[in-house]
């Protein structure tokens, strides 16, 4: 037992001082704000994985179509006559609406030309510049079922037929594989199992939510008045968690449910506070992210999370990151809101453009922080090839994966508008004219993100990804191509 | 100089502390006197056949282990608490809990020994219908009760002349605490249209999601079962506006489809619980839901002229939908027959649907056929049990539980009601190691029902006061389900949170008032003198035998309204602060600082150590705890409700059961 102190003076004595010289001067008594006395320190960003989930089944042949002059005569009257109902029933030929509705770009790696949508201009400028690899025909999951799929893409487990979500994350067996220091950090507002670790009971032990990175810490006894109802709520319960939360740890079994709040207390009391005192020494936000208007409030503000993390990998423990978008389950009027969506992520001065370019403007010791970001944009699955008749596109499965960063090859891998789409199948049936169709995934997710998670740390996706060795790939590219270093 | 509104209090209250050191506490846990109504008796309902609730797979306790306890445990997690008083509590915990059940879960419009309407408050006449509710408190009408200032927030009809999302939000936030709606009812409503057949008002309109709200209360209150309130469902304008089938047609002449398939998947995955893990892939892919979407052409609301007097014609669709060939008010003709897959062949038009021909003339009439074998499909026999369970009760559901539950839903025979009813006094529910994480829906709903005392006080409080702010900050804003068609926030999603484990913090440290204010001027019409609405915890707190409200007794009562596990967590640490916050209105930390007192070094964090006997912080404890309310005093009912806010936020409050050997 602990044995009670004659005195515990300083605390006592700042109590009573407190006290009585708010009484003496009407007023709360206030501390110098001790931030501003920090400096911002410099660190290197570690090499940083973020998986950006496109919630709903992103339909990226909308985001990506055939030029004109595709080298497949047949395909492009095939693929408008499939899905011209997505577009202003205005446009007389294909020509027209890709004049209007795409930009050209050319494949750095020598392929054909194509079509990036005029919604993703930033996109398409990334492109051209040769830090985006778009990989054709990739597959994360077997069904059509939102559920199941996302989590078969977090999990990182195409073939996986169980909707348990109580498993490990890539992320997470990624930030595991970096070491403890490390975590996976949800800048989204919910923290999907994409980050979760492998221990059960205790899944959240390497994951930091930073879904406010300006707006974590716990409202706690501030220098105020003591004996203020606030202060008096915050101290007792502060007093509360800090006080019995070691015991319970020793006390209850690692599966005891509410182990989880006395974790939440003290990763935003003391974790929390140090970020955002860090972030209070370091760059304010730029007027350019502070002002960021997307259609997606939600994801403008993973934007300005995104930039501050940044700011400070080493209190984070940067290695991995998480993202999220929803609203791409386009099953009707498709072309209003996918062109939304694209602008959001992708446009000029939208998301992406602006939080790159603020992070690309970052002090750095040794190596520029964007050099250490690359993307990977996953999704549900793709969707299905023909349009149905709401103007939208109905669930698939096989999708683009796509890869963006310096640190990337960019190009495009593998067949990006498959010859086997336009031709008859054993069935007889020409898939561009069938209802249901959907783009053969024949390169597993799990190849890509070994690959992408090497990058991070030699030697890591075989770990990561167990079963990737022999995972489905497309003999047409080798998956080493995607990333240098 | 601005007067320090603490100190008075402080010392007061420590005055007397310090002239209880070291007297002698008497404790008595028995309460015998109280101050509830005479007027309100419990009253014992005859048990019909068709009400027995045992069904195969689960054990009813035993009445030994049925106890107070108990029954606030069936009320937490099936009714955000319910409104019942200590006198129904009791009464309930001493009849057979399969006879108590049938009082407490049911789905008639008023329950009135669940949740008794108070006052003059005609609220209670309209809980039938969130389009009600809002037009009597949006209105200026004598009987409405809510504060003149706030009525416009709960109108039908925005500033735009459009309808109020936020005025439904409002009001279903304000029916959850009001007294006389039956709470039971609306949180299976809610579960029905917010998560199980969840839609999101931005795809729905605030129009359509209130009615298919509304249509789901009534068609539980009709006593419709499984297979009836998924037909309800399916066919509601408002699932067809949202997932956008209600466009979808078959061309009469070419018999060609156009359309999606969104829902004719969902229908089967969502509603039914049907994944097609069991069925030939492609079959179920190629064959099912394909004619599922073929099956869901024909369903075109109607729109109503002038509907609310809404100048948006998107808030005049009825969620009510006319199958047949019609001109609706508009002067709109609507094709529901002929753009129906195969119009021509009358009752004969059949789709073939997990293997099964479903036949009928409209989508309506196959979609009752289709109901009945999509909820008897093995995959949805499985399922449905473990979903509800799993919303209401049970995070974590082992295997052999979940063969219990399927074996009870089987035997259940759709009926929900006999279903939830068996297991709200099965032993698997009652079995202390059940554990489930409350929403921020249900936590705040909970803290809100146990905090509130009467209808008076719920229309007296600002509106800034609704539980609706903190649940919105928590991520959970009812009709706008956080995974759209997937459902809203649930109990693990608000556990492992960060953000709103800390913004739940910040609401009660940063506006505690919330929950402890205990005085407030009303402001009904805006003329006059307004009373003042006061509160007395007295009105339904038990005074011990002498007629005393002593702090323990009083700590007791509390952790049991709010935390409902029989005081099993109620440690050492936890009662230091509840004692001091209700004895002093401060922490334990500053009356010990004050008394100098404080505890090593540490910032006033100490260890149950701490507290035992023989230490000085042990005596402290014991006076404190001994120490006699004086709840004729405002200050002092005040710290009840500061004893909330603390109790509130510890870790206990965010679920239920879970207790360890």
């Amino acid at each position: 037992m602990k044995s009670i102190p004659a005195k515990s003076l300083d605390r006592r004595a700042f109590l009573r001082q407190s006290l009585y010289s708010s009484i003496a001067a009407g007023i709360c008594s206030s501390h110098p704000i001790l931030a501003s006395a920090l400096e911002c320190q410099l660190a290197d960003m570690p090499r940083t994985l973020v998986n950006l989930m496109l919630q709903g089944g992103a339909d990226f042949r909308y985001l990506f179509m055939p030029a004109p002059n595709h080298p497949e005569p047949s395909y492009v009257p095939l693929i408008w006559n499939a899905r011209r109902s997505l577009y202003s029933g205005a446009y007389q030929s294909y020509q027209q609406m890709f004049d209007d509705q795409y930009l050209l770009v050319a494949d750095p790696l020598g392929g054909p030309g194509f079509g990036v949508h005029r919604s993703a201009g930033w996109l398409k400028d990334e492109f051209e510049q040769g830090r985006v690899a778009i990989i054709s025909n990739a597959f994360c999951s077997r069904n059509r079922r939102h559920d199941q799929s996302i989590l078969n893409a977090d999990a990182g487990l195409p073939e996986l037929g169980l909707l348990n979500f109580d498993r490990s994350g890539w992320g997470g067996r990624l930030v595991e594989h970096l070491g403890p220091d490390h975590n996976s950090i949800e800048l989204a507002k919910g923290v999907s199992t994409f980050n979760k670790g492998s221990a059960l009971g205790d899944r959240l032990a390497q994951v930091v939510h930073a879904s406010d990175m300006r707006n974590m810490a716990l409202a706690l006894p501030d220098d105020g008045n003591p004996a203020s109802n606030r202060n008096v709520i915050a101290r007792a319960l502060q007093s509360y968690y800090a006080g019995r939360g070691p015991e319970l740890a020793q006390a209850r079994p690692a599966q005891w449910p509410y182990h989880v709040f006395f974790k939440h207390f003290q990763a935003t009391s003391s974790f929390g506070a140090a970020v955002e005192q860090r972030l209070q020494a370091c760059r304010l936000l730029p007027e350019s992210l502070q002002s960021l208007n997307l259609n997606s409030a939600d994801f403008a503000q993973q934007c300005r999370n995104l930039f501050d993390a940044c700011q400070v990998p080493d209190v984070l423990g940067l290695g991995v990151m998480s993202m999220s978008y929803g609203g791409w389950d386009s099953h009707d009027n498709e072309a209003l809101e996918i062109a939304a969506n694209l602008s959001d992520l992708f446009g000029d001065a939208a998301g992406f453009a602006t939080a790159l370019q603020a992070v690309e403007e970052l002090p750095y010791l040794d190596v520029p922080a964007r050099e250490q970001l690359v993307f990977y944009v996953a999704s549900d699955f793709g969707r299905q090839i023909v349009a149905n008749g709401s103007a939208g596109t109905d669930h698939g499965r096989g999708t683009y994966s796509l890869l963006i960063g310096k640190a990337v090859r960019g190009g495009v891998y593998g067949e990006m508008f498959p010859q086997r789409e336009s031709n008859a199948g054993p069935d007889g049936l020409i898939p561009l004219q069938t209802q249901g169709a959907d783009i053969e995934g024949l390169t597993s997710t799990d190849r890509i993100l070994s690959r992408a998670v090497d990058w991070v740390k030699p030697q890591a996706g075989a770990s990561v990804f167990p079963d990737a060795g022999s995972a489905a790939q497309d003999p047409a590219f080798a998956i080493d191509q995607l990333l240098s270093g | 100089m601005i007067p320090f509104r603490g100190y008075t209090m402080l010392a007061t209250n420590l005055k007397s502390l310090m002239l209880g050191l070291g007297a002698v506490v008497m404790l008595d846990v028995a309460y015998a006197q109280s101050h509830f109504d005479p007027d309100r008796q419990p009253f014992p309902i005859p048990l019909q056949n068709n009400q027995i609730v045992t069904l195969s797979g689960l054990t009813t306790l035993p009445q030994e282990q049925w106890n107070a306890v108990a029954v606030r445990k069936v009320l937490q997690s099936f009714a955000f608490g319910g409104h019942a008083s200590e006198q129904q509590i009791k009464a309930w915990s001493e009849m057979p809990p399969e006879l108590a059940i049938t009082q407490m879960l049911n789905f008639e419009w008023l329950s009135p020994e669940f949740s008794a309407p108070d006052g003059d408050d005609e609220s209670p006449e309209f809980c039938q219908s969130m389009t009600e509710l809002q037009a009597l408190w949006g209105s200026d009408d004598p009987a409405n009760p809510m504060r003149a200032a706030e009525r416009r927030f709960y109108a039908l009809l925005g500033p735009n002349d459009q309808l109020s999302p936020v005025g439904l939000y409002l009001a279903w936030s304000r029916a959850m605490y009001t007294r006389g709606c039956n709470l039971f009812l609306h949180k299976m409503a809610f579960y029905l249209t917010n998560y199980h057949a969840s839609i999101h008002i931005q795809n729905a309109g605030t129009g359509l999601i209130r009615d298919y709200y509304d249509d789901t209360l009534s068609a539980l209150n009709a006593g419709e079962d499984f297979i009836g309130l998924m037909l309800q469902a399916a066919s509601n304008g408002a699932v067809a506006m949202a997932y956008g089938h209600a466009s979808n047609y078959v061309h009469p002449i070419t018999g060609m489809f156009s359309g999606n398939d969104d829902f004719a998947r969902e229908y089967f995955q969502l509603l039914f619980g049907i994944e097609g893990a069991t069925e030939d892939l492609d079959y179920h892919e190629g064959v099912s839901i394909e004619n599922n979407a073929k099956l869901l052409t024909g369903m075109a609301p109607d729109l109503v002229l002038n509907r609310f007097d809404s100048i948006a014609r998107f808030d005049w669709l009825l969620s009510n939908i006319d199958f047949t060939d019609h001109v609706d008010s508009t002067g709109r003709r609507v094709r529901n027959r002929t753009a129906h897959y195969d119009f021509a062949l009358g009752p004969s038009s059949c789709l073939e649907i997990l293997h099964q021909s479903i036949c009928g003339s409209t989508a309506a009439e196959k979609l009752q056929a289709l109901g009945r074998v999509a909820a008897a499909h093995p995959e949805s026999m499985a399922a449905i049990p473990l979903k509800l369970v799993r919303f209401f009760a049970d995070t974590v559901i082992t295997p052999d539980e979940a063969m219990a539950l399927q074996l009870a839903w089987d035997d259940a025979d759709f009926d929900l009601l006999r279903f939830i009813r068996a297991y709200a006094v099965s032993s698997q529910f009652h079995d202390p190691s059940r554990w489930k994480y409350w929403s921020a829906f249900e936590r705040n709903l909970i803290v809100h029902n146990a905090t509130l005392l009467d209808n008076e006080e719920a229309f007296a409080k600002p509106i800034f006061t609704d539980p609706l702010l903190r649940m919105s900050a928590q991520g959970a804003i009812p009709f706008a389900p956080i995974r759209d068609v997937f459902g809203g926030q649930t109990g693990n999603d608000a556990a492992n949170d960060r953000f709103v484990f800390k913004n739940a913090w910040a609401a009660n440290v940063e506006t505690p008032e919330t929950l402890a204010a205990v005085s407030q001027i009303l402001q009904r019409d805006g003329s006059g003198n307004p009373p003042r609405w006061s509160k007395d915890w007295r009105s339904v707190l038990p005074a011990n035998q002498q007629g005393e409200y002593r702090v323990k007794e009083v700590a007791e009562w509390l952790w049991n309204r709010l935390i409902t596990d029989g005081g099993q967590e109620f440690d050492m640490l936890a009662r230091a602060q509840v004692y001091s916050l209700l004895a002093t209105g401060f922490d334990f930390t500053l009356v010990l600082e004050f008394n100098d007192q404080a505890l090593q070094g540490q910032e006033g964090i100490f260890t149950s150590a701490d507290l035992q006997p023989g230490t000085i912080a042990n005596q402290f404890y014991e006076v404190l705890a001994g120490m006699q309310l004086d709840l004729a005093d405002p200050r002092q009912q005040h710290q009840l409700g500061m004893a909330i806010n603390f109790i509130s936020m510890l870790p206990f409050a965010f679920a239920s059961g879970g207790a360890q050997p």
